[in-house]
């Protein structure tokens, strides 16, 4: 019998051993490609988290949200995020036809993401308005401008007076678009985030 | 009359020189703005470049989002009609990314001579490794196998 009571045993051990030399070639052989490219776009509250966003806004005060992108793209990333500021009648992104709001960018934002990177940007704003009569019986605030990252931004709305969600409609959001480097453009990325926003007056809202 | 004449052609000229030098400030501007915007897709190009050789370019995103906050800041001052600041701005934003394109290069050289080192240790010397120690296995196994036909 001999050593060939042992083969199977010293065959294995080998072959284990030549296993494990070859692993870090196995290791980038074997690697399963990336199938899915995209970018993340978030939005987090002053405290760096997914709650306490600003809601009921005053006039005149300083609120703070962080804005996130993170890429997934395969390779690094050009951005513009297009700040824009809507009222309740004014037009929307649309998350379904994947489309962007025909209002014009209030400003810019330029941000360059490597790949599997994520770049965060604090966002400061600042709404000034005032209340006034947008009817004899329905009040409105006129918003005059915005300032943003110290900023300051023409943005000219008006939002009446919404007696069943109790609110003067504001929304804040942000587009992102991406430089498509075949055309040499900026294309929207169909993706965007905003913060709903009651414009509160100083004095008490009317019932 | 003559007077009259002369103080509203000299109005006249003061106005005309007024919008020439506006239309001036603004075409400095905007040929400003499009040469930073060039320069920092030149820019993100060689970034790109980079990264695809392998290269870690974090400190190149960071030189560029700096130049784009710049270029953001021009764009807005442009649109306010602050023609001077959005050229200042935009000449900034170009002087950013000065030396930007030999850094990314150079990464990029870098990382290309490490990926040429990682694909000899790791892909050619495990392969080997591994080959070489089947091979061994085989041998000492030959060997073994004569001894004990040798010693039966």
């Amino acid at each position: 019998m001999g050593v060939q009571q042992y083969k199977a045993g010293f065959f294995v051990v080998t072959a284990i051993l030549a296993l494990f030399a070859a692993s870090p070639a196995l290791q980038r052989l074997l690697v399963m490609p990336q199938t899915e490219f995209f970018t993340e776009l978030w939005l987090l509250g002053a405290e760096h988290r997914a709650e306490g966003y600003p809601y009921n806004v005053t006039s005149g005060e300083t609120y703070t949200v962080y804005l996130g992108i993170a890429n997934h793209l395969g390779s690094c990333g050009y951005y513009v995020v297009q700040v824009k500021f809507r009222n309740s009648t004014e037009s929307a992104p649309n998350s379904f036809n994947r489309t962007c709001s025909t209002l014009p960018s209030l400003y810019n934002l330029t941000v360059f993401v490597a790949d599997k990177a994520m770049v965060e940007v604090p966002v400061t704003f600042t709404l000034n308005y005032s209340l006034g009569m947008y009817n004899e019986s329905l009040p409105q605030v006129t918003l005059t401008g915005i300032r943003f990252n110290g900023l300051m931004l023409k943005a000219e709305t008006l939002s009446v007076w919404n007696a069943e969600k109790s609110e003067f409609y504001g929304s804040l959001f942000f587009e992102l678009w991406i430089y498509n480097s075949t055309t040499a453009r900026f294309q929207y990325h169909e993706r965007y985030v905003s913060l709903r926003l009651n414009l509160t007056a100083e004095s008490p809202a009317p019932a | 009359m003559w007077k009259r004449m002369f103080l509203l052609t000299l109005t006249l000229c003061f106005m005309l020189s007024a919008v020439a030098v506006a239309m001036a400030a603004q075409e400095d501007a905007s040929s400003a703005l499009a040469s930073a915007r060039d320069t920092l897709v030149q820019c993100y190009s060689v970034a790109c470049d980079a990264e695809a050789a392998g290269a870690n370019i974090t400190e190149l995103q960071n030189r560029l989002n700096v130049a784009g906050a710049l270029l953001s800041h021009a764009e807005l001052a442009f649109s306010q009609g602050d023609y001077e600041s959005a050229a200042s701005l935009a000449f900034q934003a170009r002087g950013a990314l000065d030396g930007f394109i030999a850094q990314a290069d150079s990464l990029r050289a870098s990382a290309a001579e490490a990926r040429s080192w990682d694909f000899r240790i790791n892909i050619v010397g495990s392969a080997v490794a591994s080959v070489a120690i089947l091979a061994a296995g085989a041998g000492v196994w030959h060997v073994l196998k004569r001894r004990s036909n040798d010693g039966a």
